[in-house]
């Protein structure tokens, strides 16, 4: 690119890194002091010492939460829903695209058509409820699961990428004497290898933060996803009303537990992140709006 | 002659035979294949779609769907009457109007001033960072707002505290939350909004930068008369796309960061219907409202992919 080289321009250069400067430390900088907070000791994090350094170092926090065994329960089952409802659904919306795809499937218009119907309109919040608790899967990890698992977004972008590949593959793979499954598997799989990892990816961390559902159909404690436990342990109000709370110790202070409560939620996606960022960009462009 | 003849044709028929059936498995593959999406599409997409009709009947949890009786538009009325709904409708409203206002436009500011960094490491570091927030929730994200804006503990207050100013009690605040809304959701997505303004950059060609320069054009200039224009459609697009949603607020954002002191300000339809339907357990009501604002939202959504064909050429369908 031309480069320029004239007051203003330079003045312009000072203001605009100085700008993205203080964006990017905006970002950062609660995460850090976040950091600091859960490390910190009560007695600092009350006279509000702590900066971006942590005062007077500990880790009772940490050894609480991990000592927790519904916090450790909660992950736990955020790490297995995430797994299953992830598979499952990518899965599902590649089958599905595969289907919708195949010049032999006859209704795809139809098919096709009752997909996109679900895309523009949906019972809302109400009637899904109902339908769920209606059928018993209130309280159950089933209502965590079922009711999310048909991504149309997903089965449309995957029939778009399964529509451009090369006839000659499957065809000859076909006179090989493949069946429709092994096709699927064998061919075309490996040919959208980078679109489902995307999927994968975005499908995994939005799983990762679910709670709404956990909010409607959840009670039993034990059953509740890491986001949702966050939320409790979020609210002062519940730390400092219920007397039974394992987390009313003298020598942590309720910021101590929320900070490390919350930098432990966020872990697992600020490690995979730098790693998956590639992918992150890639999807966010199978998702644009297409001209 | 006949018998070769005779066996060709023999030879096609079987070869016909064979292809039928080879059709019938593959269309059983391929129904399997569609079937669990048919299925779960049916039960968790279709029966609640079904399920709206309470909206217009008194619904009871004892008498279900079927059983309960007609009330005709008798909510819908309750509603519209209603100064709290109003309320709600008015914080929607307003709270869009600056989403779009700010929220809109900041990816499209964002975009053209990080293409004006020349640093490739610089720029490349700043849009890592940018992006993580998208990545985690709205609690988290609600956490370490409540956290730093704390008037006690709070890093943004002990720097206030330092400049020698009283603490601000921001969260709790009337007249500062609507801006800390705008201000999260900015903070939150700006960097991944700003992914396809930076996308169409990409796309632009440099020749005409070059062209520019020669004839003198400033780098001001350029951005005036061949970058912004180059966004346009998208940002048509994308405007239009907006609009369209101008009755509904993302659910976490308001339901996590509010709380009962704001509510006067905060609230709005989706956290209203939430509140109403769940925590009241008025189904019909609840259902009577949102099918109300879906039916706004899918008017307008068509309206806009009209407006947007014929202004730029590009829509979602």
């Amino acid at each position: 690119m031309v480069q320029y080289r004239s007051f203003s321009r330079t003045l312009f250069q000072i203001f605009n890194y100085t700008f993205f400067l203080v964006f990017s430390l905006s970002i950062l900088v609660p995460f850090i002091n976040s950091i600091s907070v859960s490390l910190s000791s009560p007695g600092a994090i009350t006279s509000g010492k702590v900066g971006l350094w942590p005062v007077g170092f500990q880790l009772n926090a940490y050894k609480q939460i991990i000592g927790n065994s519904t916090f450790i329960r909660s992950f736990l089952n955020t790490v297995g829903l995430t797994a299953i409802n992830t598979v499952l659904s990518v899965g599902i919306s590649l089958c599905a695209a595969y289907a919708l795809a195949h010049k032999l499937f006859v209704g795809r218009r139809v098919a096709f058509t009752y997909i996109l119907i679900t895309m523009f309109f949906s019972g809302g919040m109400i009637p899904t409820y109902l339908l769920v608790r209606g059928l018993g899967l209130g309280n159950t990890y089933w209502a965590l699961i079922l009711p999310g698992l048909v991504s149309p977004f997903q089965i449309i972008l995957y029939k778009n990428i399964i529509d451009q590949l090369p006839k000659e593959l499957m065809e000859s793979a076909e006179m090989d004497g493949a069946g429709e499954f092994s096709l699927l598997f064998r061919i075309v799989l490996p040919l959208v290898l980078p679109m489902t990892m995307a999927f994968v990816i975005f499908s995994a961390v939005g799983h990762w933060n679910t709670w709404f559902d956990v909010l409607l159909y959840i009670k039993d404690k034990s059953m509740w996803t890491l986001q949702y436990q966050l939320r409790e342990i979020l609210s002062t109000s519940a730390l400092q009303a219920d007397p039974a709370n394992p987390f009313r110790d003298l020598a942590v202070h309720p910021e101590n537990v929320k900070m490390a409560a919350l930098m432990i939620t966020i872990l697992p996606i600020v490690v995979i992140y730098p790693f998956v960022q590639k992918y992150f960009i890639h999807g966010q462009f199978v998702g644009a709006v297409k001209g | 002659m006949n018998g070769v003849v005779a066996g060709v044709e023999k030879q096609a028929a079987v070869k016909k035979g064979r292809h039928r059936k080879f059709k019938l498995k593959t269309m059983l593959s391929l129904y399997t294949l569609f079937a669990p999406t048919a299925i779960l599409l049916f039960i968790f997409h279709y029966i609640p779609i079904y399920g709206i009709i309470i909206a217009f009947k008194k619904y009871s949890v004892y008498k279900g769907i079927m059983g309960s009786e007609w009330v005709g538009l008798a909510e819908f009325k309750y509603f519209l009457t209603d100064e709290k709904f109003w309320n709600v409708f008015r914080n929607t409203l307003i709270l869009n109007v600056y989403d779009i206002l700010f929220g809109f436009t900041a990816p499209i500011v964002f975009a053209l001033l990080a293409n004006e960094l020349y640093s490739r490491v610089f720029k490349r570091v700043m849009q890592t960072v940018s992006y993580l927030p998208h990545f985690l929730s709205w609690i988290v994200v609600s956490g370490v707002f409540y956290s730093f804006l704390s008037p006690e503990t709070g890093l943004f207050n002990q720097l206030i505290e330092w400049l020698g100013y009283q603490p601000v009690y921001f969260m709790t605040e009337t007249s500062l939350f609507r801006g800390i809304l705008v201000f999260a959701d900015i903070w939150k997505g700006v960097g991944w909004s700003a992914i396809l303004y930076f996308a169409v950059i990409a796309g632009i060609d440099s020749s005409l930068y070059e062209a520019a320069w020669i004839d003198g054009a400033s780098r001001w200039r350029q951005a005036i008369h061949i970058t912004i224009p180059h966004m346009a459609p998208m940002i048509t697009l994308l405007f239009l796309l907006r609009l369209s949603s101008i009755f509904s607020v993302g659910f976490d954002r308001v339901f996590l960061l509010q709380n009962p002191l704001v509510y006067k300000v905060s609230d709005v339809i989706s956290t209203y219907i939430y509140r109403i339907g769940l925590e009241q357990s008025q189904y019909s009501l609840s259902t009577a409202i949102g099918l109300t604002q879906s039916i706004l939202g899918f008017v307008l959504l068509i309206t806009a992919n009209r407006i947007s064909k014929k202004l730029s050429g590009m829509g979602l369908y």
